[in-house]
């Protein structure tokens, strides 16, 4: 027998169409969100990403003031850019200081050359006595010295910036060295009548290069005798301090007022403008002095007292035992 | 350098001779040669070597010329 059963499943079929437009629209109003969510918080992470390339790509010499600025956002990011804002405020005052020492080195350059052109012109502008040329020569050969001394010393400054002479590390008996230093400036002071007082115990040894130390201290011993008054005296010490070796070169003369004197090391710094070209200084010695020292893992420090003189102390570590 | 002229003399080669120049200039070299080339050239010339000197100059006597230099000792060119 058979039973045949049958049940109308129209009902059935629309609640199943039901269920599938209701799992249509849910899925894409979950898709639609999910695609919402995603783009919002990516665009959170992205965009200070997007602002950092910005700044970092419109930075160049012309413009270099740009820095990030993030507003509200993550605390690592927040890091980054403060980080890129101090390196590029770096590069900033790096880069202006460069472009003030090449201004400075061509107004340097300009002033001698100026007096070259100018007595030059004299002296063949019209027929002029044996004296009056000799006058004028003498007058160009110190220009030209002053200028010659300054590419020299520009040269000096380019090559310690660039590190393309590496010191030269060899034992060097700085006792000694201080001795033929002031052998060298022995003429200089004696023009003057300075008395310079020399106590430097031999067999005290640093590591260094022995021309770059010989600059050094000759430079402070010419300037100490160029800022002395005549009759006066320099001395000249060198001794250890545990692992350190000092040098210190002492003179009598007006001394650097407070204020200059953090900035003596600065390239062409002039405490008084006069003053240095009475001395027939580059305005570059201490600078020069100041890279040496730092090739050399060591230190310049300036004391001074106004109207007392001025100390500079040289700090080198004493040299390894070979 | 800055150039004043304050008296509307004629440039003929008489006047020439009585114009009055200040030359305020630090380096010993170029303020010598500067006021040779202009006393060679008629000029009266008076000099300083530095801003103090000159600004004392050029309020004492009346000058129809200042060749003044910028960067000088003790008182600068350029007045603030």
């Amino acid at each position: 027998m058979i039973v045949l059963v049958g049940r109308n499943v129209h009902a059935d079929f629309r609640d199943l169409r039901n269920l599938l437009y209701l799992l249509i629209g849910s899925g894409t109003a979950v898709f639609a969100l999910g695609l919402l969510g995603g783009w919002s918080l990516s665009g959170a992470t992205v965009r200070p990403i997007a602002e950092i390339t910005r700044v970092a790509s419109d930075l160049s010499e012309t413009n270099l003031s740009d820095r990030i600025d993030l507003g509200e956002t993550d605390a690592e990011l927040q890091k980054l850019a403060r980080t890129l804002n101090e390196t590029f405020a770096r590069l900033q005052s790096a880069f202006n200081r460069q472009v003030q020492f090449t201004a400075d080195a061509f107004h340097e350059l300009r002033t001698p050359l100026s007096v070259v052109q100018i007595h030059q012109e004299l002296a063949l502008s019209k027929e002029r006595t044996p004296e009056e040329y000799r006058e004028a020569i003498e007058t160009c050969q110190r220009a030209t010295t002053r200028m010659n001394a300054l590419v020299e010393s520009l040269l000096t400054l380019a090559r310690l910036d660039t590190d393309a002479a590496p010191v030269l590390k060899e034992r060097v008996d700085i006792g000694a060295l201080v001795w033929d230093c002031v052998e060298q400036v022995q003429l200089l002071a004696d023009s003057k009548c300075i008395r310079i007082e020399t106590q430097a115990a031999f067999d005290v040894y640093v590591d260094g290069s022995r021309n770059q130390l010989v600059q050094v201290i000759t430079n402070l011993l010419t300037n100490a005798i160029a800022y002395s008054l005549s009759d006066a005296e320099v001395s000249v010490t060198v001794h250890q301090q545990s692992d350190e070796v000092v040098v210190s070169v002492c003179d009598t003369g007006d001394g650097i007022p407070a204020a200059d004197l953090p900035h003596v090391f600065e390239r062409f710094y002039r405490v008084d403008k006069q003053r240095t070209q009475d001395s027939g200084g580059s305005g570059l010695g201490l600078s020069i002095s100041k890279k040496i020292m730092d090739a050399h893992g060591g230190r310049i420090v300036a004391e001074s007292a106004v109207g007392e003189g001025s100390t500079f102390m040289l700090t080198f570590p004493v040299a390894s035992l070979a | 350098m800055v150039a004043s002229q304050n008296s509307p003399s004629s440039s003929s080669g008489k006047r020439v001779g009585l114009l009055r120049v200040l030359v305020v200039e630090d380096e010993p070299d170029l303020l010598r040669g500067l006021s040779q080339a202009l006393r060679e050239d008629g000029y009266a010339v008076d000099t300083a070597a530095d801003g103090e000197d000159g600004l004392y100059k050029a309020q004492a006597w009346d000058y129809d010329v200042i060749v003044l230099d910028l960067m000088l000792p003790k008182l600068s060119g350029i007045r603030e």
